[in-house]
Protein backbone atom coordinates (compact mmCIF):
# COMPACT_ATOMS: atom_id res chain seq x y z
CA UNK A 1 0.00 0.00 0.00
CA UNK A 2 2.74 2.55 -0.92
CA UNK A 3 2.44 5.28 -3.68
CA UNK A 4 4.88 3.38 -5.51
CA UNK A 5 2.16 1.77 -7.57
CA UNK A 6 0.75 4.63 -9.03
CA UNK A 7 4.57 6.46 -9.58
CA UNK A 8 5.26 3.20 -11.35
CA UNK A 9 2.09 3.79 -13.12
CA UNK A 10 2.48 7.17 -13.93
CA UNK A 11 5.93 6.23 -14.99
CA UNK A 12 4.98 3.84 -18.10
CA UNK A 13 2.40 6.01 -19.00
CA UNK A 14 4.59 9.37 -19.69
CA UNK A 15 7.10 7.32 -20.89
CA UNK A 16 4.96 6.35 -23.37
CA UNK A 17 3.91 9.58 -24.01
CA UNK A 18 7.21 10.83 -24.75
CA UNK A 19 7.69 8.20 -27.55
CA UNK A 20 4.74 9.29 -29.24
CA UNK A 21 5.44 12.74 -28.77
CA UNK A 22 9.35 12.64 -29.82
CA UNK A 23 8.06 10.19 -32.70
CA UNK A 24 5.03 12.79 -34.09
CA UNK A 25 7.67 15.68 -33.46
CA UNK A 26 10.50 14.00 -36.10
CA UNK A 27 7.58 13.26 -38.45
CA UNK A 28 6.51 16.80 -38.43
CA UNK A 29 10.25 18.18 -38.60
CA UNK A 30 10.20 17.65 -42.55
CA UNK A 31 6.53 16.97 -43.92
CA UNK A 32 7.51 16.76 -47.58
CA UNK A 33 6.91 13.25 -47.88
CA UNK A 34 5.04 12.40 -45.26
CA UNK A 35 1.48 11.04 -45.74
CA UNK A 36 -1.58 12.82 -44.34
CA UNK A 37 -2.51 9.62 -42.39
CA UNK A 38 1.02 9.95 -40.75
CA UNK A 39 0.31 13.91 -40.04
CA UNK A 40 -2.88 13.59 -38.81
CA UNK A 41 -1.68 10.96 -36.57
CA UNK A 42 1.40 13.05 -35.46
CA UNK A 43 -1.17 16.20 -35.11
CA UNK A 44 -3.52 14.62 -32.63
CA UNK A 45 -0.41 13.28 -30.46
CA UNK A 46 0.94 16.73 -30.52
CA UNK A 47 -1.68 18.49 -29.71
CA UNK A 48 -2.67 15.73 -26.82
CA UNK A 49 -0.27 16.78 -24.65
CA UNK A 50 -0.20 20.81 -26.00
CA UNK A 51 -3.76 20.84 -25.39
CA UNK A 52 -3.76 19.48 -21.62
CA UNK A 53 -0.66 21.90 -20.86
CA UNK A 54 -1.87 25.19 -22.61
CA UNK A 55 -5.63 23.89 -20.53
CA UNK A 56 -4.05 23.86 -17.26
CA UNK A 57 -1.73 26.57 -17.61
CA UNK A 58 -5.05 28.57 -18.45
CA UNK A 59 -5.72 27.54 -15.03
CA UNK A 60 -8.17 24.80 -15.94
CA UNK A 61 -6.88 21.44 -13.92
CA UNK A 62 -10.46 19.62 -13.61
CA UNK A 63 -9.27 17.31 -15.98
CA UNK A 64 -8.13 14.25 -14.32
CA UNK A 65 -4.61 12.61 -16.07
CA UNK A 66 -2.08 10.13 -15.14
CA UNK A 67 0.27 12.57 -16.70
CA UNK A 68 1.85 15.30 -14.67
CA UNK A 69 1.11 18.38 -16.00
CA UNK A 70 1.82 20.86 -13.41
CA UNK A 71 5.01 18.95 -13.31
CA UNK A 72 6.17 18.95 -16.83
CA UNK A 73 4.46 23.23 -16.90
CA UNK A 74 6.96 23.88 -14.04
CA UNK A 75 9.77 22.52 -16.04
CA UNK A 76 8.83 24.37 -18.40
CA UNK A 77 8.57 27.29 -16.91
CA UNK A 78 12.34 27.25 -15.32
CA UNK A 79 13.40 26.96 -18.72
CA UNK A 80 11.92 30.28 -19.90
CA UNK A 81 11.53 32.20 -16.99
CA UNK A 82 12.38 35.20 -18.63
CA UNK A 83 9.88 34.50 -21.59
CA UNK A 84 7.13 32.69 -20.07
CA UNK A 85 4.33 34.75 -21.52
CA UNK A 86 5.99 34.67 -25.27
CA UNK A 87 6.28 30.98 -24.61
CA UNK A 88 2.64 30.62 -23.80
CA UNK A 89 1.68 32.47 -27.21
CA UNK A 90 4.22 30.17 -28.65
CA UNK A 91 2.29 27.06 -27.64
CA UNK A 92 -1.06 28.74 -28.69
CA UNK A 93 0.52 29.18 -31.71
CA UNK A 94 1.37 25.79 -32.44
CA UNK A 95 -1.96 24.50 -31.40
CA UNK A 96 -3.17 26.53 -33.82
CA UNK A 97 -1.19 25.69 -36.68
CA UNK A 98 -1.23 22.03 -35.56
CA UNK A 99 -5.33 22.20 -36.32
CA UNK A 100 -5.08 22.88 -39.61
CA UNK A 101 -5.15 20.26 -42.52
CA UNK A 102 -1.20 20.14 -43.33
CA UNK A 103 0.49 22.66 -40.62
CA UNK A 104 4.21 23.78 -41.92
CA UNK A 105 5.83 24.68 -38.60
CA UNK A 106 8.44 26.97 -38.53
CA UNK A 107 11.61 26.62 -37.01
CA UNK A 108 10.33 28.73 -33.99
CA UNK A 109 7.22 26.31 -33.56
CA UNK A 110 9.85 23.11 -33.88
CA UNK A 111 12.27 24.82 -30.66
CA UNK A 112 8.60 25.04 -29.06
CA UNK A 113 8.04 21.59 -29.39
CA UNK A 114 11.28 20.16 -28.82
CA UNK A 115 11.44 22.22 -25.31
CA UNK A 116 7.83 20.37 -24.61
CA UNK A 117 9.34 16.97 -25.67
CA UNK A 118 12.51 17.97 -23.04
CA UNK A 119 10.16 18.58 -20.37
CA UNK A 120 8.32 14.92 -20.61
CA UNK A 121 11.79 14.14 -20.38
CA UNK A 122 12.72 15.35 -17.57
CA UNK A 123 9.39 14.20 -16.08
CA UNK A 124 10.40 11.16 -16.71
CA UNK A 125 13.59 10.91 -15.33
CA UNK A 126 12.09 12.73 -12.23
CA UNK A 127 9.55 10.16 -11.91
CA UNK A 128 12.23 6.99 -12.63
CA UNK A 129 14.64 8.78 -9.69
CA UNK A 130 11.65 8.37 -7.27
CA UNK A 131 10.90 5.07 -8.32
CA UNK A 132 14.31 4.51 -7.86
CA UNK A 133 13.96 6.41 -4.07
CA UNK A 134 16.68 8.12 -5.78
CA UNK A 135 15.14 11.48 -4.75
CA UNK B 1 26.18 13.15 -34.64
CA UNK B 2 28.61 11.97 -31.75
CA UNK B 3 30.38 8.52 -31.68
CA UNK B 4 29.35 8.82 -28.13
CA UNK B 5 25.75 8.85 -28.38
CA UNK B 6 26.35 5.94 -31.18
CA UNK B 7 28.94 4.22 -27.80
CA UNK B 8 25.67 4.74 -25.03
CA UNK B 9 23.17 3.07 -27.60
CA UNK B 10 25.94 -0.01 -28.15
CA UNK B 11 26.35 -0.13 -24.72
CA UNK B 12 22.63 -0.20 -23.60
CA UNK B 13 21.77 -3.00 -26.21
CA UNK B 14 24.60 -5.45 -24.58
CA UNK B 15 22.92 -4.88 -21.05
CA UNK B 16 19.62 -5.56 -21.82
CA UNK B 17 21.05 -8.82 -24.06
CA UNK B 18 22.81 -9.33 -20.92
CA UNK B 19 19.82 -9.19 -19.26
CA UNK B 20 17.81 -10.96 -20.76
CA UNK B 21 20.30 -14.19 -20.66
CA UNK B 22 19.21 -13.99 -16.76
CA UNK B 23 15.93 -15.51 -17.23
CA UNK B 24 16.88 -18.91 -17.75
CA UNK B 25 14.53 -21.11 -19.24
CA UNK B 26 12.53 -23.58 -18.46
CA UNK B 27 11.74 -22.01 -15.35
CA UNK B 28 11.76 -23.61 -12.11
CA UNK B 29 7.93 -21.70 -11.01
CA UNK B 30 5.96 -21.93 -14.49
CA UNK B 31 3.91 -19.67 -12.53
CA UNK B 32 6.68 -16.79 -13.33
CA UNK B 33 6.14 -17.19 -17.03
CA UNK B 34 4.40 -14.51 -17.55
CA UNK B 35 6.89 -12.09 -15.70
CA UNK B 36 9.50 -13.70 -18.05
CA UNK B 37 7.91 -12.95 -21.29
CA UNK B 38 6.82 -9.64 -19.90
CA UNK B 39 10.76 -8.69 -19.53
CA UNK B 40 11.95 -10.30 -22.64
CA UNK B 41 9.30 -8.38 -24.68
CA UNK B 42 10.18 -5.22 -22.90
CA UNK B 43 14.00 -5.79 -22.79
CA UNK B 44 13.67 -6.44 -26.87
CA UNK B 45 11.52 -3.75 -27.89
CA UNK B 46 14.56 -1.53 -26.19
CA UNK B 47 16.95 -3.60 -28.39
CA UNK B 48 14.73 -3.15 -31.42
CA UNK B 49 14.32 0.69 -31.56
CA UNK B 50 18.17 1.22 -30.19
CA UNK B 51 19.26 -1.05 -33.11
CA UNK B 52 17.33 0.91 -35.45
CA UNK B 53 18.47 4.19 -34.07
CA UNK B 54 21.58 3.32 -34.56
CA UNK B 55 21.40 2.11 -38.20
CA UNK B 56 19.10 5.60 -38.83
CA UNK B 57 21.13 7.84 -36.71
CA UNK B 58 21.78 10.21 -39.31
CA UNK B 59 18.03 10.28 -40.13
CA UNK B 60 17.67 11.89 -36.50
CA UNK B 61 18.33 15.31 -34.68
CA UNK B 62 20.57 14.37 -32.17
CA UNK B 63 18.09 15.97 -29.05
CA UNK B 64 15.21 13.74 -30.29
CA UNK B 65 18.31 10.30 -30.37
CA UNK B 66 19.16 10.89 -26.94
CA UNK B 67 15.48 11.38 -25.82
CA UNK B 68 14.79 7.86 -27.31
CA UNK B 69 18.36 6.78 -25.65
CA UNK B 70 17.53 7.64 -22.01
CA UNK B 71 13.75 5.97 -22.36
CA UNK B 72 14.69 3.56 -23.47
CA UNK B 73 17.82 3.41 -20.99
CA UNK B 74 15.35 4.29 -18.48
CA UNK B 75 13.10 1.02 -19.68
CA UNK B 76 16.05 -1.87 -19.07
CA UNK B 77 16.97 -0.31 -15.78
CA UNK B 78 13.45 -0.89 -14.62
CA UNK B 79 13.19 -4.27 -16.03
CA UNK B 80 16.53 -4.39 -14.31
CA UNK B 81 15.30 -3.71 -10.90
CA UNK B 82 11.97 -4.97 -10.53
CA UNK B 83 11.36 -8.02 -13.28
CA UNK B 84 14.79 -9.45 -13.09
CA UNK B 85 15.53 -10.18 -9.70
CA UNK B 86 12.79 -12.65 -9.38
CA UNK B 87 13.07 -14.95 -12.50
CA UNK B 88 17.11 -14.74 -11.42
CA UNK B 89 16.15 -15.70 -7.35
CA UNK B 90 13.46 -17.80 -7.80
CA UNK B 91 13.84 -18.84 -4.20
CA UNK B 92 11.14 -21.21 -2.18
CA UNK B 93 8.96 -18.18 -0.90
CA UNK B 94 9.04 -16.75 -4.35
CA UNK B 95 7.55 -19.84 -5.45
CA UNK B 96 5.02 -20.30 -2.76
CA UNK B 97 3.54 -16.61 -3.49
CA UNK B 98 3.65 -16.98 -7.22
CA UNK B 99 1.65 -19.95 -7.11
CA UNK B 100 -0.79 -18.59 -4.17
CA UNK B 101 -1.51 -15.07 -6.23
CA UNK B 102 -1.85 -17.67 -9.36
CA UNK B 103 -4.78 -19.11 -7.57
CA UNK B 104 -6.18 -15.93 -6.15
CA UNK B 105 -6.26 -14.42 -9.60
CA UNK B 106 -8.29 -18.00 -10.59
CA UNK B 107 -10.56 -17.72 -7.55
CA UNK B 108 -11.20 -13.84 -8.45
CA UNK B 109 -11.61 -14.97 -11.74
CA UNK B 110 -9.27 -11.71 -13.06
CA UNK B 111 -9.80 -11.13 -16.57
CA UNK B 112 -6.43 -10.34 -17.31
CA UNK B 113 -3.06 -12.22 -17.36
CA UNK B 114 -1.63 -12.94 -13.99
CA UNK B 115 0.83 -10.05 -11.95
CA UNK B 116 4.03 -11.83 -10.55
CA UNK B 117 4.90 -11.57 -6.59
CA UNK B 118 8.42 -10.82 -5.45
CA UNK B 119 9.07 -11.33 -1.34
CA UNK B 120 12.41 -8.73 -1.00
CA UNK B 121 10.72 -5.32 -0.57
CA UNK B 122 12.32 -3.47 2.37
CA UNK B 123 8.87 -1.27 2.03
CA UNK B 124 6.18 -3.06 3.19
CA UNK B 125 4.12 -3.70 -0.49
CA UNK B 126 4.00 -2.06 -3.65
CA UNK B 127 3.68 -2.37 -7.02
CA UNK B 128 5.75 -2.44 -9.72
CA UNK B 129 3.09 -1.54 -12.48
CA UNK B 130 6.16 -1.47 -14.88
CA UNK B 131 6.55 -5.22 -15.23
CA UNK B 132 3.23 -6.14 -12.92
CA UNK B 133 5.16 -7.50 -9.92
CA UNK B 134 3.63 -6.70 -6.07
CA UNK B 135 6.65 -6.44 -3.67
CA UNK B 136 6.23 -7.97 -0.13
CA UNK B 137 8.81 -8.31 2.65
CA UNK B 138 10.40 -11.55 2.84
CA UNK B 139 9.00 -12.93 5.84
CA UNK B 140 4.92 -12.41 4.32
CA UNK B 141 5.60 -16.01 2.55
CA UNK B 142 5.75 -17.07 6.37
CA UNK B 143 2.47 -15.19 7.60
CA UNK B 144 -0.97 -14.70 6.73
CA UNK B 145 -2.63 -11.96 8.70
CA UNK B 146 -1.39 -9.16 6.18
CA UNK B 147 -1.57 -10.87 2.93
CA UNK B 148 -4.98 -9.18 2.29
CA UNK B 149 -3.17 -6.19 1.20
CA UNK B 150 -2.28 -8.15 -1.64
CA UNK B 151 -5.81 -7.65 -3.02
CA UNK B 152 -4.83 -3.52 -2.66
CA UNK B 153 -1.89 -3.76 -4.87
CA UNK B 154 -3.51 -5.79 -7.07
CA UNK B 155 -6.35 -3.51 -7.22
CA UNK B 156 -3.27 -1.18 -8.68
CA UNK B 157 -2.90 -4.01 -11.70
CA UNK B 158 -6.53 -3.57 -12.10
CA UNK B 159 -6.84 -0.18 -12.35
CA UNK B 160 -3.75 -0.06 -14.39
CA UNK B 161 -5.84 -2.29 -17.28
CA UNK B 162 -9.51 -0.46 -16.47
CA UNK B 163 -9.51 0.40 -19.95
CA UNK B 164 -9.62 -2.82 -21.70
CA UNK B 165 -12.78 -4.05 -22.93
CA UNK B 166 -13.66 -6.50 -20.14
CA UNK B 167 -12.73 -3.91 -17.32
CA UNK B 168 -14.65 -1.12 -19.11
CA UNK B 169 -17.27 -0.89 -16.45
CA UNK B 170 -14.36 -0.09 -13.96
CA UNK B 171 -12.99 2.73 -16.30
CA UNK B 172 -16.37 4.50 -16.75
CA UNK B 173 -16.60 4.37 -12.70
CA UNK B 174 -13.72 5.90 -12.79
CA UNK B 175 -14.71 8.57 -14.89
CA UNK B 176 -17.95 8.96 -13.03
CA UNK B 177 -16.27 8.85 -9.81
CA UNK B 178 -13.90 12.24 -11.53
CA UNK B 179 -17.45 14.00 -12.03
CA UNK B 180 -18.83 13.98 -8.85
CA UNK B 181 -15.54 14.69 -6.84
CA UNK B 182 -15.09 17.48 -9.15
CA UNK B 183 -18.84 18.64 -9.17
CA UNK B 184 -18.43 18.59 -5.27
CA UNK B 185 -15.85 20.33 -4.48
CA UNK B 186 -16.58 22.76 -7.32
CA UNK B 187 -19.98 23.48 -5.43
CA UNK B 188 -18.11 23.67 -2.66
CA UNK B 189 -15.79 26.00 -3.71
CA UNK B 190 -18.43 28.81 -4.74
CA UNK B 191 -20.40 28.22 -1.90
CA UNK B 192 -17.21 29.16 0.31
CA UNK B 193 -16.65 32.26 -2.38
CA UNK B 194 -20.31 33.44 -1.88
CA UNK B 195 -19.81 33.47 1.69
CA UNK B 196 -16.37 35.68 1.04
CA UNK B 197 -14.76 32.79 2.91
CA UNK B 198 -11.01 33.34 3.82
CA UNK B 199 -8.51 32.94 0.65
CA UNK B 200 -6.78 30.28 2.61
CA UNK B 201 -9.78 28.15 2.58
CA UNK B 202 -10.38 28.46 -1.15
CA UNK B 203 -7.14 27.20 -1.88
CA UNK B 204 -7.39 23.92 0.86
CA UNK B 205 -10.59 22.96 -1.41
CA UNK B 206 -9.08 23.31 -3.97
CA UNK B 207 -6.08 21.47 -2.54
CA UNK B 208 -8.35 18.50 -1.49
CA UNK B 209 -9.99 17.89 -5.00
CA UNK B 210 -6.46 18.11 -6.44
CA UNK B 211 -5.33 15.17 -4.09
CA UNK B 212 -8.43 13.58 -4.84
CA UNK B 213 -8.23 13.89 -8.48
CA UNK B 214 -4.36 12.96 -8.57
CA UNK B 215 -4.01 10.03 -5.97
CA UNK B 216 -7.10 9.47 -3.83
CA UNK B 217 -9.51 8.16 -6.24
CA UNK B 218 -6.51 5.12 -7.11
CA UNK B 219 -6.09 4.09 -3.63
CA UNK B 220 -9.72 4.26 -2.86
CA UNK B 221 -10.68 2.12 -5.77
CA UNK B 222 -7.57 0.18 -4.58
CA UNK B 223 -9.21 -0.20 -1.28
CA UNK B 224 -12.64 -0.79 -2.59
CA UNK B 225 -11.00 -3.57 -4.67
CA UNK B 226 -9.34 -5.46 -1.85
CA UNK B 227 -12.53 -5.50 0.41
CA UNK B 228 -14.91 -6.48 -1.95
CA UNK B 229 -13.14 -9.30 -3.23
CA UNK B 230 -11.19 -10.73 0.06
CA UNK B 231 -13.79 -9.11 2.53
CA UNK B 232 -13.43 -8.26 6.22
CA UNK B 233 -9.73 -9.64 6.45
CA UNK B 234 -8.92 -6.59 4.29
CA UNK B 235 -10.35 -4.35 6.95
CA UNK B 236 -8.51 -6.41 9.49
CA UNK B 237 -5.35 -5.76 7.94
CA UNK B 238 -5.64 -2.32 7.43
CA UNK B 239 -5.77 -1.99 11.06
CA UNK B 240 -3.33 -4.10 12.19
CA UNK B 241 -0.79 -1.86 9.80
CA UNK B 242 -2.10 1.10 11.20
CA UNK B 243 -1.98 -0.50 14.96
CA UNK B 244 1.86 -1.00 14.23
CA UNK B 245 2.53 1.97 12.25
CA UNK B 246 0.51 4.50 14.47
CA UNK B 247 -0.16 7.15 11.80
CA UNK B 248 -1.98 10.24 12.25
CA UNK B 249 -5.68 8.23 11.21
CA UNK B 250 -6.49 11.88 10.69
CA UNK B 251 -4.20 13.49 7.75
CA UNK B 252 -5.03 15.80 5.33
CA UNK B 253 -2.64 17.64 3.54
CA UNK B 254 -4.22 21.08 3.19
CA UNK B 255 -1.47 22.62 0.95
CA UNK B 256 0.91 20.10 -1.19
CA UNK B 257 0.20 16.41 -2.18
CA UNK B 258 -1.18 13.73 0.05
CA UNK B 259 0.15 10.31 -1.66
CA UNK B 260 -2.92 8.59 0.46
CA UNK B 261 -6.17 9.65 1.52
CA UNK B 262 -6.61 9.26 5.44
CA UNK B 263 -6.71 6.34 7.27
CA UNK B 264 -10.23 7.17 9.23
CA UNK B 265 -11.85 7.72 5.54
CA UNK B 266 -9.81 4.80 4.20
CA UNK B 267 -11.91 2.81 7.20
CA UNK B 268 -15.04 4.64 7.03
CA UNK B 269 -14.92 3.36 3.50
CA UNK B 270 -14.35 -0.27 3.83
CA UNK B 271 -17.45 -0.21 6.56
CA UNK B 272 -19.33 1.24 4.10
CA UNK B 273 -18.33 -1.32 2.04
CA UNK B 274 -18.93 -4.41 3.95
CA UNK B 275 -22.18 -3.77 4.71
CA UNK B 276 -22.61 -3.40 1.19
CA UNK B 277 -21.47 -7.17 1.26
CA UNK B 278 -23.77 -8.02 4.22
CA UNK B 279 -20.82 -8.31 7.09
CA UNK B 280 -23.12 -6.79 9.41
CA UNK B 281 -21.06 -8.67 12.18
CA UNK B 282 -17.78 -8.34 11.67
CA UNK B 283 -18.50 -4.72 10.87
CA UNK B 284 -19.26 -4.05 14.33
CA UNK B 285 -16.58 -5.89 15.28
CA UNK B 286 -13.99 -4.10 13.17
CA UNK B 287 -15.41 -0.68 14.38
CA UNK B 288 -15.28 -1.40 17.67
CA UNK B 289 -11.70 -2.24 17.09
CA UNK B 290 -10.81 0.52 15.02
CA UNK B 291 -13.21 2.83 17.58
CA UNK B 292 -10.02 1.85 19.96
CA UNK B 293 -7.55 3.79 17.83
CA UNK B 294 -9.84 6.25 17.12
CA UNK B 295 -9.99 7.34 20.68
CA UNK B 296 -6.25 7.50 20.63
CA UNK B 297 -6.26 10.72 18.24
CA UNK B 298 -9.60 12.13 19.51
CA UNK B 299 -12.12 13.67 16.89
CA UNK B 300 -10.75 15.13 13.28
CA UNK B 301 -10.52 18.52 12.24
CA UNK B 302 -12.99 20.69 10.65
CA UNK B 303 -10.89 20.40 7.55
CA UNK B 304 -11.10 16.39 7.48
CA UNK B 305 -14.80 16.45 7.06
CA UNK B 306 -14.20 19.13 4.14
CA UNK B 307 -11.91 16.77 2.88
CA UNK B 308 -14.07 13.45 3.19
CA UNK B 309 -17.23 14.03 3.33
CA UNK B 310 -19.01 11.06 4.44
CA UNK B 311 -21.78 11.84 1.00
CA UNK B 312 -18.90 11.34 -1.28
CA UNK B 313 -17.15 8.58 0.51
CA UNK B 314 -20.62 7.14 0.48
CA UNK B 315 -21.28 7.48 -3.37
CA UNK B 316 -17.74 6.71 -4.51
CA UNK B 317 -18.16 3.12 -2.43
CA UNK B 318 -21.89 2.59 -4.36
CA UNK B 319 -20.09 3.36 -7.59
CA UNK B 320 -17.11 1.21 -7.63
CA UNK B 321 -18.78 -1.66 -6.59
CA UNK B 322 -21.55 -1.49 -8.77
CA UNK B 323 -18.84 -1.62 -12.12
CA UNK B 324 -16.68 -4.10 -9.85
CA UNK B 325 -19.89 -6.48 -9.99
CA UNK B 326 -20.23 -5.55 -13.22
CA UNK B 327 -17.24 -6.95 -14.47
CA UNK B 328 -16.27 -10.34 -14.86
CA UNK B 329 -15.17 -10.47 -10.80
CA UNK B 330 -16.33 -13.03 -8.26
CA UNK B 331 -17.19 -10.50 -5.38
CA UNK B 332 -16.80 -11.56 -2.16
CA UNK B 333 -19.87 -12.27 0.25
CA UNK B 334 -20.62 -13.34 3.76
CA UNK B 335 -22.47 -16.04 2.57
CA UNK B 336 -20.16 -17.15 -0.02
CA UNK B 337 -17.94 -20.24 1.71
CA UNK B 338 -15.71 -21.18 -0.73
CA UNK B 339 -14.00 -24.04 1.30
CA UNK B 340 -10.10 -24.44 0.64
CA UNK B 341 -9.91 -20.81 -1.21
CA UNK B 342 -7.35 -18.30 -0.49
CA UNK B 343 -9.55 -15.45 0.71
CA UNK B 344 -11.38 -18.00 3.14
CA UNK B 345 -8.01 -18.81 4.37
CA UNK B 346 -7.29 -15.00 4.94
CA UNK B 347 -10.68 -14.84 6.43
CA UNK B 348 -10.06 -17.88 8.83
CA UNK B 349 -6.45 -16.49 10.10
CA UNK B 350 -8.24 -13.25 11.15
CA UNK B 351 -11.18 -15.34 13.13
CA UNK B 352 -8.47 -17.30 14.48
CA UNK B 353 -6.65 -14.75 15.43
CA UNK B 354 -9.01 -12.88 17.53
CA UNK B 355 -10.41 -16.37 18.80
CA UNK B 356 -7.01 -18.20 19.89
CA UNK B 357 -4.15 -17.30 22.24
CA UNK B 358 -1.15 -16.04 20.48
CA UNK B 359 0.65 -19.31 20.25
CA UNK B 360 -2.41 -21.59 19.79
CA UNK B 361 -2.52 -19.01 16.38
CA UNK B 362 0.61 -19.08 15.20
CA UNK B 363 0.76 -22.83 15.67
CA UNK B 364 -2.51 -22.93 13.56
CA UNK B 365 -0.46 -20.17 11.21
CA UNK B 366 2.05 -22.49 10.86
CA UNK B 367 0.08 -25.09 9.88
CA UNK B 368 -1.76 -24.14 7.34
CA UNK B 369 1.26 -22.61 5.40
CA UNK B 370 2.50 -26.09 5.29
CA UNK B 371 -0.35 -26.79 4.11
CA UNK B 372 0.05 -24.82 1.24
CA UNK B 373 3.58 -25.99 0.86
CA UNK B 374 2.73 -29.20 0.79
CA UNK B 375 -0.57 -28.58 -1.71
CA UNK B 376 1.98 -26.80 -4.13
CA UNK B 377 5.14 -28.71 -3.47
CA UNK B 378 4.14 -31.83 -2.21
Amino acid sequence: MSDFGLITLKFSFTSDRLLDFNHALDLMRNTKNISQENIDDSKVKLLDILTLLHEVIEGDSSKITVIDAHNIIEILKQKHKDDWQEFVTQITNVIDKLNESRPILSARDIDCLDDVADAIDAECAHLFRRISNRS
Amino acid sequence: MSSYLQSVICEEVERAKFLKNQIVFPLIYPELSGLANRCVSILDVQIISLENLSKNLENYVEKSAWRLVRAAHRKIEMTEQWGIPPLYLQTKEIGLLNKLIFDICKEINLPLEHPSVACFSTQYYYTATFVDVIFLPLSESAFLLHLPDIYHEMGHYVSKNKNQTKLQMIGNAYLEVCDIVTEYFVDYLLKKQRERGPEATLLKIQNFRFNWQKNWIEEVFCDLFAVFLVGPAYAWSHIHLVTKNNPNIYEVSLFGNQEHPSDEARMQILLIALKILGYDDECSKIKKEWNKIRNQWGEPSLEFNYAYPYELLERITHLFFKSIKSSPFKIMSSSNGEKGSVRKLLNDAWENFWNLNPKEFRQWEIEKIGELNKGYFG
